[in-house]
C-alpha cells in the first residue's frame, strides 16, 4: 500500500478584518500519495492557491494540521519549515522565479547548493530531461518563457524532493509550450516518483491529473 | 567542499546583482572612501608627529632637565649649575629686539646660548658652520633675516649697541621645529657676546633657560636638588618627559580637534551607506523571497549579504590609502603650519588597522537594520504574487545603545580622555537634536505651505511634494546641509570681518606702531622723532598671590581655562579709563578709585579692574586682591570694574592702579602712536638707532602675519568641515537611488499622460535645487547670527557680511546639485521610463 506523503486535516484559514472575520478556507481534509498526481481546481478567490500555500509549509493555517513526510508543519518555526522545504518540497511558479543573476546550470544547482550537499549526476541528468544542455550558461532574460519553466522544473526536482507543488505551472505559457511544459512535467514526476499537486483552473490539466480536488468558495466539493 | 560551493553559489547570487549595478559599489565606496581618507591621512599625520616627539623629545626640549624663569636666575642656582661640566649645560636667553642694516630695521628674536647648545639634536646651517666655530662679535641668523634686511653671510647687523658679523644662515633648530608662530627673525649668537649688545638689563621680556644634559639615573636627584632652592622662587624645574612643546600644544591638539571634525563626517558617511544598503537589498525583494521559498535559512542570506558588504568595506579602506597617500604627498604644504619639516610623512599599519576596524564596525552597525528586516520576508508573498512593501528603518534599543557607545569609545581615544569623550560625544549629539529639530520645523512649514495651496505652479507643487516622498532622506540630507553649511559659513564670515577690519584695512582710530621697553628718560626723544601724539602706558610686571584670602595656586583648578591665575600680569596705572574702555561699576559713583575717605581694610589700596578678569576670577567690588610686585606684597580691594567697548589693536589693563600707589615700583613703559603706515619702518630704523633698547612693532605687519598663520589653520578647517557638505551631497544621491523605483514608476505614470521629457527632468531639478537652496540658507542664516554675535559682543567689530563667499558658495552647490539632478533624470530617468510605460500597457 502506498503511503501518504502529504495529510492535511481540518484546514482552516481565516483572516480579521475590522471586527469581522473572513474565512478563506473552512474544513478542508485531503491527502496525498507516493507519486500520485493531484489537481486542485477552482476559480480565481476560491481559495486554492491559499491551500497550495499551507499544504507547502509556505503560510500556517489557522486551524487545522498538515502532516508532510510525517512531519507536523503547522507548529513547525519558520528555519525548520526551510530545512523542510530544502530537502522534501519542490515548487514550481507561475511566474518561473529564477534567479535571474544565475545561470540555468546555477539556478538548478542552487537548491543543493543551499542544503549543502553535491549531485552533479543528478544536476546533469535533469539538464539532460529538460533539454536545456545547449542553454545551460545562458541566464533567465535570455530564455524564452518554456525555457525558463522548464529550468525550473529542473530546479524543482534537483534534491529530489517528496512532493512537488505547482501553481498554475503554465499559466504564462502559450498552448504549444504549455503542452510542453506539463508533459515534461508528468514524465519526469512519474521517473521520479515524485507526488505531484498542482493549482489549476484548467480543465484539460486537471484531466491529466490521478485525482481532481475541487474547491469553492474554501471548501471542497 | 559542498560547504564551500554553498557559500560561493550564496555569494555570487548577491555579488553579481551587486556589480552588476555600478552604482551600488560606487556609493557604498565613495560614502566610505573621503571620510576614511581624511581619518587615515590625519592619524597617519598624528602618529608621524607622536613618533617625531618621541624620537626627537630630548633634543625639542633642550636637555633632560630644563630650569626657565622670566628674570636672572637666584645665585644659589648659578652656583649649582657652574659645578656642572660645561658640556653637559647650555645657558639659553631669549627675547624680541630691532636689529637694523643701513636704514632697514627687522624685528628679531635674539637667542644667546653657551658653546655647548645644542645638548641633543643637531643644529643644521647652510654652509656646515658649527657653534664651536663662531668667533666674538659674529652671530648665525634665520633667511628671514638676510631676505628682510637685504643682506647675504658675511654682512653684518647691528643689535643693541654691538655690530655683529653674519657667520652663516640657520637651517634647521633642534628645538624650534615649528618657526610659522612666535614674531621675530631667529639671530643665535654665543653668551660672551650677549653684553656688548647693552641689552639685557632694558628687556622686560627675556626668558632665562638653563638644560642640562644628565644621565636617566641621575635626572630625580637632579631635579629634586633644584627644587629644593627654586622654592619660594618663581623658577620653574621641569625634566624632558614633563616640558611641553610647541609641537605638543599645537600640533597635536589641532590634528586631534581636525580629527574630531572628521569623526563627525564618518558618522554621516555611515548614513549614506545605510541608504545604499538599503535600496540595493529592496531591489532584492523578490529574490530574497525566492531564496527563502526555495528553502534557504535566513542566516545564509543574511551572512552573505554581511560577505558582502565587509568584502566592500576592506576595498573602500585600500582605496582610502591610495587617497591618503595622494593627499600626503600633493596636499603636505597645507599642513606646513602645524607638522615641522623634519617630520617623516608615511602611512603607519597601525593606522591602517585602526580604520579598518572602524569601518568595519561603522559597515556592521548600519547595515545592521536593512539586513536583520530580511527575516521579515514573508516567502508566501512570491506564491501569491504580491509585492512586499519597502521595510521602513527599524533600530533597535540595543542598536541605539550600541551606536552610541561605538562613538563615545572613539571620541574617548581620541581625546585620551574617557570624561572629554563623553562631554564631547553629547555635544555632538545634541547639536544634531538641535539641527534635526530645525529641519523638523522648516520642513513642517515648507509642507504646510503646500497643504495650504500657497505654490500654486504645477511643476513646482509636484517637485517640492516629492521632497517629502517616503523613502527620501530630505529630513537627513537638510540637517547635515544646514549644519556643514552653518559652520563653514561662521568661520569664513568671522574671517572676512577680521581680514577686512583689521588686516586689508587697519582700525582707523586705533594705534598702529607699538614701542616697549621704553624709559621714562627717553620720552621727549621719542615724541620729537614720532611726531605723532605717543601715549606711554607703564607697565608693572605682579603675580597674584591670593584672592579673597585664597591662595592663586589653589585657586588655579577651580577656575576657568580663561587664563592663568599664576602667571605674571602687567599691572599699569592711571586716573583716567582708557579710550576704548567705559566705566561699569564703581564703590565711588562713577569715579575710578574711591575717596580718599572711604572705608577700606586696613593698608588696602583701590585697585580698578576689567569685567573679564572679574568674571574670571569670580569677584566684583570690595573683593581684596594680593599682588606680589616683585617681591613686595601688595594688598589691594576692587573700588571699580571697567569694560572694553571698543576691541581691536589697542593696550588694555586688567588691573589700574592710582598712580601714587605704583609709580615708584619698578616698572617699563609701553607706548603707542597713531602714524602714517608708509612711516613706520623708517621710524623702526630711527628709533633702533636711537634706543637700541626699544623694541618696536609695526601693528598692520603683526596683524598681517598673524593672520597668515590663522589663514593656515583656518583652511585646514575649511577643508575637513567641507567633507561633510560631500557626505550630505552623497546621502543625497543615496536617497534618490534607494528612491528610483517610486520615481520611476511616477514618471511612467506622467509620460503616460504625455509629460514632456524637460519637465520630466524639471521635477527633480526643482526638488534637489530647491532643498538645497533651503538648507543653504537656513544654515547661512544661523552662521550669520552666530559669526555677528561673536564679532559684534566678542570681537566690538563692526560686522561685514561676505558676498563673495556667499555668493560663490551658493553657486558651487547649486552648480552640484544641478549636476547631480540632471544626471539622475538622464540616466535613471529618461533611460528606463518608455520601458515601464510599455509594459503597464
Amino acid at each position: 500500500m502506498t503511503e501518504n506523503v502529504l495529510t492535511a486535516t481540518n484546514i482552516i484559514k481565516s483572516f480579521a478584518l475590522d471586527d469581522s472575520e473572513i474565512k478563506v478556507l473552512e474544513n478542508i481534509s485531503l491527502h496525498v500519495k507516493q507519486g500520485e498526481f493531484v489537481a486542485i481546481m477552482g476559480k480565481s478567490g476560491s481559495g486554492k492557491s491559499t491551500l497550495l500555500s499551507i499544504l507547502a509549509g509556505l503560510d500556517q493555517p489557522t486551524a487545522g494540521h498538515v502532516i508532510l513526510n510525517g512531519d507536523d508543519l503547522t507548529h513547525m518555526s519558520e528555519e525548520d519549515l526551510a530545512l523542510k522545504r530544502q530537502s522534501d518540497i519542490g515548487f514550481v511558479f507561475q511566474s518561473f522565479h529564477l534567479i535571474p543573476t544565475l545561470s540555468v546550470q546555477e539556478n538548478i544547482e542552487f537548491p543543493l547548493s543551499i542544503a549543502r550537499k553535491q549531485n552533479q549526476g543528478r544536476v546533469d541528468e535533469l539538464i539532460q530531461a529538460v533539454e536545456l544542455g545547449h542553454r545551460i550558461n545562458s541566464f533567465p532574460h535570455q530564455l524564452s518563457g518554456g525555457e525558463k519553466q522548464r529550468t525550473a522544473i529542473a530546479r524543482a526536482l534537483v534534491a529530489q524532493p517528496k512532493i512537488l507543488f505547482a501553481d498554475e505551472p503554465t499559466g504564462n505559457l502559450d498552448e504549444k509550450n504549455a503542452d510542453q511544459v506539463m508533459q515534461l512535467l508528468l514524465d519526469l514526476q512519474k521517473a521520479f516518483n515524485t507526488a505531484l499537486v498542482i493549482v489549476t483552473h484548467d480543465p484539460a490539466l486537471a484531466a491529466m491529473a490521478d485525482r481532481t480536488i475541487t474547491i469553492v468558495d474554501g471548501q471542497l466539493v | 567542499m559542498n560547504g564551500l560551493k554553498s557559500v560561493a553559489l550564496n555569494n555570487v547570487i548577491i555579488r553579481r546583482e551587486w556589480f552588476g549595478h555600478w552604482v551600488y559599489p560606487l556609493l557604498f565606496c565613495f560614502s566610505l572612501l573621503v571620510s576614511l581618507g581624511a581619518y587615515l591621512t590625519l592619524d597617519s599625520l598624528q602618529t608621524a608627529v607622536d613618533d617625531y616627539i618621541t624620537d626627537n623629545q630630548k633634543a625639542m626640549v633642550g636637555g633632560d632637565v630644563v630650569i626657565t624663569a622670566r628674570q636672572a636666575l637666584p645665585d644659589d642656582i648659578n652656583q649649582w649649575v657652574s659645578e656642572l661640566p660645561p658640556s653637559h649645560v647650555v645657558r639659553d636667553r631669549q627675547f624680541n629686539a630691532m636689529t637694523y642694516a643701513g636704514e632697514t630695521s627687522l624685528l628679531v628674536r635674539v637667542k644667546a646660548v653657551d658653546v655647548s647648545y645644542p645638548l641633543y639634536g643637531e643644529l643644521k646651517l647652510a654652509n656646515g658652520l658649527s657653534l664651536t666655530e663662531l668667533k666674538p662679535g659674529q652671530v648665525l641668523v634665520e633667511r628671514q633675516v638676510l631676505t628682510g634686511l637685504g643682506l647675504q653671510i658675511g654682512d653684518q647687523i647691528t643689535l643693541g649697541e654691538a655690530q655683529f658679523q653674519i657667520a652663516d644662515e640657520i637651517i634647521e633648530e633642534p628645538d624650534r621645529p615649528l618657526t610659522a608662530f612666535g614674531f621675530g627673525a631667529r639671530v643665535m649668537m654665543l653668551n660672551q657676546d650677549l653684553s656688548s649688545t647693552g641689552l639685557m638689563g632694558q628687556r622686560s621680556r627675556v626668558s632665562y633657560r638653563v638644560e642640562i644634559k644628565t644621565s636617566d639615573e641621575q635626572q630625580a636627584s637632579y631635579i629634586q636638588q633644584l627644587e629644593n632652592l627654586a622654592t619660594e622662587t618663581q623658577v620653574k624645574i621641569t625634566s624632558v618627559d614633563d616640558a611641553p612643546t610647541s609641537i605638543s600644544t599645537l600640533s597635536t591638539n589641532f590634528l586631534k580637534f581636525l580629527k574630531l571634525l572628521v569623526v563627525a563626517v564618518i558618522v554621516l558617511s555611515g548614513v549614506g551607506l545605510m541608504s545604499v544598503v538599503k535600496a540595493f537589498v529592496n531591489r532584492q525583494q523578490q529574490t530574497n523571497a525566492i531564496r527563502r521559498a526555495i528553502g534557504e535559512p535566513i542566516s545564509q542570506l543574511k551572512n552573505a549579504y554581511y560577505r558582502l558588504f565587509l568584502m566592500m568595506t576592506v576595498v573602500s579602506v585600500i582605496l582610502a590609502y591610495g587617497l591618503s597617500q595622494l593627499v600626503l604627498y600633493f596636499g603636505y604644504d597645507a599642513f606646513a603650519a602645524i607638522i615641522p619639516a623634519q617630520v617623516t610623512l608615511s602611512i603607519s599599519g597601525l593606522s591602517v588597522l585602526k580604520v579598518l576596524v572602524i569601518a568595519a564596525a561603522l559597515t556592521l552597525l548600519m547595515t545592521h537594520s536593512t539586513i536583520q528586516s530580511l527575516s521579515m520576508i514573508k516567502p508566501v508573498a512570491v506564491l501569491q504574487q504580491q509585492t512586499q512593501a519597502s521595510s521602513g528603518w527599524y533600530f533597535s534599543r540595543y542598536w541605539m545603545i550600541l551606536s552610541a557607545a561605538c562613538l563615545y569609545l572613539l571620541m574617548s581615544l581620541e581625546l585620551s580622555s574617557w570624561w572629554l569623550g563623553l562631554q564631547v560625544s553629547l555635544g555632538l549629539l545634541l547639536i544634531s537634536v538641535v539641527f534635526w529639530l530645525f529641519s523638523q520645523m522648516i520642513l513642517r512649514l515648507l509642507k504646510a505651505a503646500i497643504n495650504r495651496k500657497w505654490i500654486r505652479n504645477w511643476l513646482f507643487k509636484l517637485s517640492i511634494q516629492n521632497i517629502f516622498r517616503k523613502g527620501n532622506q530630505s529630513m537627513l540630507f537638510f540637517t547635515t546641509m544646514s549644519m556643514a553649511v552653518m559652520v563653514m559659513w561662521s568661520i569664513a564670515a568671522l574671517n572676512h570681518t577680521i581680514d577686512q577690519q583689521l588686516v586689508s584695512t587697519y582700525p582707523e582710530n586705533s594705534p598702529n606702531m607699538f614701542m616697549l621697553d621704553v624709559q621714562s628718560d627717553q620720552h621727549e626723544t621719542l615724541n620729537q622723532l614720532i611726531v605723532a601724539p605717543v601715549t606711554y602706558y607703564p607697565v608693572i610686571r605682579a603675580r597674584i598671590d591670593t584672592v579673597n584670602g585664597v591662595s592663586a595656586e589653589t585657586l588655579k583648578d577651580q577656575l576657568g581655562t580663561y587664563d592663568n591665575i599664576t602667571r605674571v600680569f602687567n599691572l599699569s596705572y592711571g586716573d583716567e579709563v582708557l579710550p576704548t574702555e567705559q566705566l561699569v561699576s564703581s564703590v565711588n559713583d562713577g569715579q575710578l578709585f574711591a575717596a580718599a575717605d572711604h572705608p577700606h581694610q586696613t593698608g588696602a589700596v583701590p585697585l580698578s579692574i576689567l569685567d573679564s578678569i572679574a568674571e574670571y576670577l569670580e569677584i566684583s567690588l570690595n573683593d581684596e586682591i594680593i599682588f606680589d610686585v616683585q617681591g613686595i606684597p601688595v594688598k589691594t580691594y576692587i573700588s571699580s570694574i571697567r569694560s572694553r567697548f571698543q576691541r581691536g589693536p589697542s593696550p588694555f589693563f586688567y588691573f589700574m592702579f592710582q598712580p601714587e600707589a605704583m609709580a615708584k615700583a619698578p616698572q617699563i613703559q609701553f607706548a603707542t602712536a597713531k602714524v602714517d603706515a608708509e612711516v613706520i619702518p623708517q621710524l623702526q630704523t630711527t628709533i633702533a638707532k636711537q634706543f637700541p633698547g626699544i623694541t618696536t612693532l609695526n601693528g598692520a605687519s603683526i596683524a598681517k602675519q598673524l593672520k597668515g598663520f590663522v589663514d593656515q589653520l583656518t583652511q585646514l578647517v575649511q577643508i575637513f568641515t567641507g567633507l561633510s557638505v560631500i557626505a550630505g551631497v552623497m546621502i543625497l544621491i543615496t536617497s534618490l537611488v534607494s528612491t528610483s523605483q517610486d520615481r520611476l514608476q511616477e514618471s511612467a505614470y506622467f509620460r503616460l499622460m504625455g509629460m514632456l521629457t524637460k519637465d520630466l527632468y524639471a521635477i527633480n531639478v526643482i526638488e534637489l535645487m530647491f532643498l538645497g537652496l533651503l538648507a543653504f540658507l537656513s544654515g547661512g542664516v544661523l552662521g550669520l547670527l552666530v559669526s555677528y554675535g561673536i564679532t559684534t559682543y566678542w570681537f566690538a567689530l563692526p560686522f561685514i557680511f561676505p558676498w563673495s563667499v556667499s555668493l560663490w558658495s551658493l553657486l558651487i552647490l547649486m552648480g552640484t546639485l544641478l549636476l547631480v539632478s540632471f544626471a539622475y533624470g538622464r540616466f535613471v530617468i529618461k533611460s528606463n521610463v518608455m520601458n515601464l510605460v510599455r509594459q503597464m500597457v
